[in-house]
């Protein structure tokens, strides 16, 4: 019998191609006749652009344009690009709003003339007031960011936002379940507390990169270091005002994204000016610049939360400030989608919740792995044990009493079903040794450890579309426009294929997306690959085996309901076995000819009603994932170090578990840095730690001693009759619980709570020492 | 930035290229003076490396029991080196965990002298091992005390026209503390050194008298803690007697913000991990926060996999899934 390729821990397919360093990436790339660009960039925060003076800089030698926005404009049919509103310009005109923000590229044969050019770049600018804090951003007199707001086409849920004024505000999201004010007035037990997060920043080992040419016809080709070439080739053509297929779009493997390589970058800037001078255009940023690029939101959260006296939460209402900087990117998302996540996985029958996206002055926030989720969890799994513990409820029994468990409504509305909230929880508290006591560590040293859990919404709705292409020797070959960013989504993708077909993962091949060739794909984001695309390429898959199974048949001289597919060959009753290329070779009469499949992917979604965020249906699946820390602290200096991090995770059925098991350390290592050392400082609207020397990242050192990762893999009918074999997206999940679980155990340990990260040891050390000094060790 | 590179096989040679002009700078490893060039700090026309001296680099013991060492070894040969683990065992400790191993692997001692960068590890352990700087110019060989070495930031008292050609170092007994706030490899915000002389310590734990305590990272140049020195030389070794006499030192340091803590917490850092370093030199114990007198590293060992759970382990309801 044919082994089982889903379930298969498959190494990655391209992991010898990595190694050996012939991994083609967009990086590597070349294209003869090529214009290197660089970037000159605002060093005001906020000011009225005067004058661009670029004559010093065309007269460097090798330096063959300055382009500003007076070139890209007369080139382009619309001012602005944007995903969720059309807010940033593709070089900025009549205003700068973030320092950083690109206002002239200079041109030039090699890249250091290119540099050379972009240092004598003279721009004068008259200061205009300025905004960083996205609490002070939303006061009635702050400076205004934008004078006005326009949205965007691109997403049909966004419609309805142009048109404001007067306000830094771009989204303010609303979800009303139940009366929560009215439930917290009757609560026997009230709690507030305000938590926040810094920006921080992507820091992918491949920069943003970007070529723009344009070829026969004037179709406009860019090979661009993205995650979602499909959005590109609809931004691109709508930027250009041409139809989509005089718009291509191509992309490799890609050196890290996690979320900042989504929605236009470079490639607007990189495709105009191709346009301009006729030449090939090469952007390639360096790690600095990708400090200002994107960033991930800096957020205010503030919970105000009702329990009860045997320890049931009742009402919760949330008020969510997401800090989006200058331009709004995918932060309207992130305020609406993770938004209405912000109460937890718990069972609440009050929920009200706020969530706003504000404009400042500081560089464009937008995805990030966890897309939101770890800022929101942030406040409410730190609130949660700082509820459990006041009223002196062990803090793993408190979020096990008020589980949302499968069955019962979420604060949107949406019945849960095929999440598996309990079984994540049990998982920590086995897996924990929760119920043993912790040995503890010798003075000045102390112990302690925490749980937390979150939930996700898978972004819905959204569309993928997938092509599988079996040729004339039988080997098949799937195109789709999924980007491999390190997610081993190919891997995965050659195995569901394969199992479908019975024959090896090794034996499929996964085309890198080019929109020439690869259809749609909403993008590669939010874990939602594997099941969308998952979809769209096993229905893809079966319609090839119908056609393989049909075509065998023939051959065979049997009927078509009495042939099956093993072993990569179509099978007669009677034991008679054709290869796949036997297939061919009768159906065609010669080695020639394609089967082609086709599967399209869009799952069931309700629009939630306006203002009270409520819809029976609201995500295609849940992500859970939870983290337990323990942790040792230096009473002496606040000094944390984490011994131990798990994280426990439902993934549905785990389509590659290798890979899974590394998608979440990963992630919990991502999130660990954050946690602990990651943010963006910035003295008046200026950077002061880009780039990697002053601002730290995670080393090997840094990986807990004990870094573990366990997978629950939850079967619910009805939902894997929706999923592909059952799988989930597993690639955020791993962020979720790792800062709270942190924060808890370091509370467990010293007795006190910080509510801002990162987690340094002067604020631990802060803490305690105001602690000793009388204050509240709750 | 265009610069041509030139490789002397002589000392000689080395000291006229980099006498002849200011536009000339010495390469060693490269890890320091690449990150000058790529911000444009600096832009000398010509690098002159020391690729082709292995005449420069190597270890050796000297007559009192000490080390001297060529500039040109670099940091892992050191870090690996007997002779330093035997005879320096601060400057050691502080190698582990000196940046990272590429850095290691390519900085040489020479540079790590030179850079003159102030959150660095091997100053506060030269200064507090009295360790000699040997460098050559046209005017010849000198010495410059480790303690007259250091001037600021990137500032040295090595000239432009003079090559570091060796480091000597006496034996000493001791220790250093690297304190990083924000990931393992991070830049020091505090380095401890504390030494005293080998012979001090033939019959049990030191004497307070002959200890030498210098601390780095905290300002523009590593410095001695000289009051703490002397009052130590009157302070019975006990846990309270040197707890007391490191606050009172600690209190009249002068302590600015940096970059990682504020003033305030530098400070408080400071007067724990000289505590820390004095209570291990002087009392004989181990290190409170690490339980490993050799604290090289984190505690770090292989990331676990044994509680992976795969498809086919028991799920939450005890049975099989
Ligand atoms: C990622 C990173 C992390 C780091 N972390 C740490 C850390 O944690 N702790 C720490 O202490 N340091 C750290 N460093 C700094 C590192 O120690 C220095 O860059 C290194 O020691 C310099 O040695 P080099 O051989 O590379 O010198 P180079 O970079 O080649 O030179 C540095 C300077 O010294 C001069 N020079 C070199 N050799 C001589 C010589 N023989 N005579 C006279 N002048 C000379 C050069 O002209 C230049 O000015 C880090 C560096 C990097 C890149």
């Amino acid at each position: 019998m044919t082994r089982h390729q889903v379930g298969r821990s498959l190494p990655r397919l391209e992991g010898e191609a990595k190694v050996t360093g012939t991994a083609e990436y967009i990086h590597n790339l070349d294209v003869p006749g090529q214009l290197h660009g660089v970037i000159v960039r605002s060093v005001e925060p906020h000011a009225r652009l005067v004058e661009i003076d670029t004559t010093a800089a065309l007269a460097v030698d090798g330096v063959r344009y300055v382009i500003t926005s007076h070139e890209v404009r007369a080139v382009t049919a619309v001012d602005h690009v944007g995903p969720a509103f059309a807010d940033q310009p593709v070089l900025a005109f009549d205003e700068v709003r973030f320092v950083g923000e690109p206002v002239a590229c200079v041109l030039a044969d090699d890249p250091r003339a290119a540099a050379r050019g972009a240092e004598l770049v003279e721009v004068t600018t008259e200061p205009l007031e300025a905004v960083y804090d996205e609490v002070a951003a939303c006061a009635e007199d702050a400076p205004l960011v934008h004078e006005h707001l326009d949205a965007s086409a691109m997403f049909a849920d966004l419609k309805g936002l142009d048109d404001r004024e007067g306000t830094n505000v771009a989204l303010d999201y609303t979800l009303r379940h139940g009366d929560a004010e009215a439930a917290l007035a009757e609560a026997d037990h009230v709690f507030e507390d305000t938590f926040r997060t810094p920006a921080s920043v992507h820091a992918a080992m491949e920069p943003f990169v970007a070529i723009g040419e344009v070829g026969d016809r004037g179709v406009i080709t860019v090979h661009s270091a993205t995650q979602n070439p499909s959005m590109i080739q609809v931004e691109l053509a709508r930027l250009f005002d041409v139809p989509e297929n005089r718009i291509r779009v191509r992309t490799a493997w890609l050196g890290g994204g996690f979320g900042a390589k989504l929605y236009p970058k470079l490639e607007p800037l990189v495709a105009a000016c191709a346009v301009i001078t006729r030449r090939p255009v090469r952007i390639a940023v360096t790690m600095d610049e990708q400090f200002v690029t994107l960033t991930r939101h800096a957020t205010t959260t503030t919970l105000r939360t009702g329990v009860s006296a045997d320890g049931r939460i009742t009402a919760r209402v949330c008020d969510v400030t997401w800090n989006t900087g200058a331009y709004a990117d995918i932060g309207p998302r992130v305020a609406q989608k993770t938004g209405f996540t912000a109460a937890g996985p718990y069972d609440i029958e009050h929920v009200s919740i706020d969530s706003r996206c504000v404009y400042t002055n500081t560089p464009p926030a937008g995805a990030m792995r966890g897309f939101g989720v770890p800022q929101v969890s942030w406040a409410y799994e730190s609130q949660t044990d700082i509820i459990a513990r006041s009223l002196g409820i062990d803090p793993l029994e408190f979020r096990d009493r008020n589980l949302l468990r499968n069955g019962r409504p979420h604060a949107t509305g949406t019945a849960m079903h095929g999440t598996a909230t309990a079984e994540v929880l049990a998982e920590l508290r086995r897996a924990m040794a929760w119920d043993e006591p912790l040995t503890q560590a010798a003075a000045p040293l102390r112990r302690g450890r925490g749980v937390a859990v979150g939930l996700k919404a898978v972004i819905t709705p959204s569309t993928s579309v997938a092509l599988v292409d079996l040729s004339g020797d039988g080997s098949v070959t799937v195109s789709c426009s999924t980007t491999d960013m390190g997610q081993a989504s190919a891997t995965a993708y050659a195995q569901i294929v394969a199992e479908v077909l019975t024959i090896e993962a090794e034996d499929v091949t996964v085309l890198h997306p080019d929109t020439r060739s690869t259809p749609y794909d909403m993008g590669t984001l939010g874990s939602r690959s594997l099941y969308h695309m998952g979809n769209a390429l096993t229905e893809a898959a079966r319609e090839v085996r119908g056609q393989l199974l049909a075509a065998g048949a023939e051959a065979l001289g049997v009927r078509a309901d009495t042939v099956t597919l093993t072993d990569g060959a179509v099978s007669a009753a009677d034991g008679r076995r054709l290869p796949f290329a036997e297939v061919m070779l009768a159906r065609f009469g010669m080695q020639a000819g394609n089967l082609i499949g086709r599967g399209v992917f869009t799952p069931p979604y309700a629009k939630p009603e306006p203002g009270t965020g409520q819809s029976p249906q609201i995500a295609a699946f849940w992500m859970v994932g939870g983290a337990g820390a323990e942790v040792v602290v230096d009473t002496d200096t606040g000094e944390v170090t984490v011994e131990r991090l798990l994280i426990a995770a439902d993934v549905g059925t785990a389509v590659n578990p290798k890979v899974v098991t590394t998608q979440l350390k990963g992630a919990a290592t991502m999130q660990l840095g954050m946690t602990r050392s990651e943010e963006l400082i910035f003295a008046d609207g200026q950077l002061t730690n880009m780039g990697l020397g002053a601002y730290k990242i995670p080393g090997f050192l840094d990986v807990p001693g004990q870094l573990a990762a366990v997978f629950v893999e939850d079967h619910d009918p009805e939902r894997d009759e929706s999923a592909p074999f059952g799988a989930k997206g597993v690639g955020e999940s791993g962020t979720f619980g790792v800062s709270p679980a942190v924060a808890n155990a370091v509370h467990d340990a010293v007795g006190v709570r910080i509510r801002e990260l990162p987690l340094t040891p002067e604020r631990v050390w802060r803490a305690m020492r105001a602690a000793d000094d009388g204050g509240d060790r709750r | 930035m265009s610069f041509t590179i030139t490789e002397p096989s002589t000392v000689t040679d080395a000291v006229r290229l980099i006498a002849a002009d200011d536009e000339t700078r010495i390469v060693a490893g490269g890890t320091g003076l690449t990150l000058l060039l790529r911000y444009g700090l600096l832009a000398p026309t010509r690098l002159v490396s020391l690729r082709n001296l292995p005449s420069l680099a190597g270890v050796a013991g000297t007559g009192d029991g000490g080390l001297r060492i060529g500039a040109a070894t670099t940091l892992s040969a050191l870090e690996h080196s007997d002779d330093v683990a035997a005879r320096a065992p601060a400057l050691r400790q502080a190698l582990r965990r000196l940046g990272n191993v590429r850095v290691r692997n390519v900085a040489q001692l020479g540079g790590a002298v030179a850079h003159g960068h102030p959150q660095m590890d091997l100053p506060p352990v030269l200064v507090a091992g009295e360790a000699r700087i040997e460098v050559t110019g046209p005017a010849g060989t000198r010495q410059i005390p480790a303690g007259e070495l250091f001037l600021g930031y990137y500032d040295t008292a090595i000239g432009d026209d003079e090559l570091v050609t060796a480091v000597h170092l006496p034996p000493h007994h001791g220790v250093y503390r690297k304190v990083t706030l924000r990931t393992a490899e991070d830049w020091p915000a505090l380095g401890v050194a504390v030494t005293t002389d080998p012979g001090d310590s033939r019959d049990g734990p030191p004497a307070t008298a002959g200890v030498r305590i210098a601390v780095g990272a905290i300002g523009d140049r590593p410095f001695r803690l000289t009051d703490l020195e002397d009052a130590l030389a009157d302070t019975p070794p006990t846990p309270a007697g040197i707890a007391e006499a490191v606050t009172t030192a600690v209190a009249d340091l002068e302590i600015h913000d940096g970059v990682d803590a504020s003033a305030e917490y530098r400070r408080h850092l400071v007067a724990v991990h000289v505590r820390r370093a004095l209570q291990t030199v002087l009392l004989d114990g181990a290190d409170p926060d690490h339980g490993d007198p050799d604290h090289g590293e984190p505690d770090h060992g292989e990331p676990d996999d044994s509680d992976v759970a795969g498809p086919d382990v028991a799920g939450p309801d005890g049975g099989p899934r």
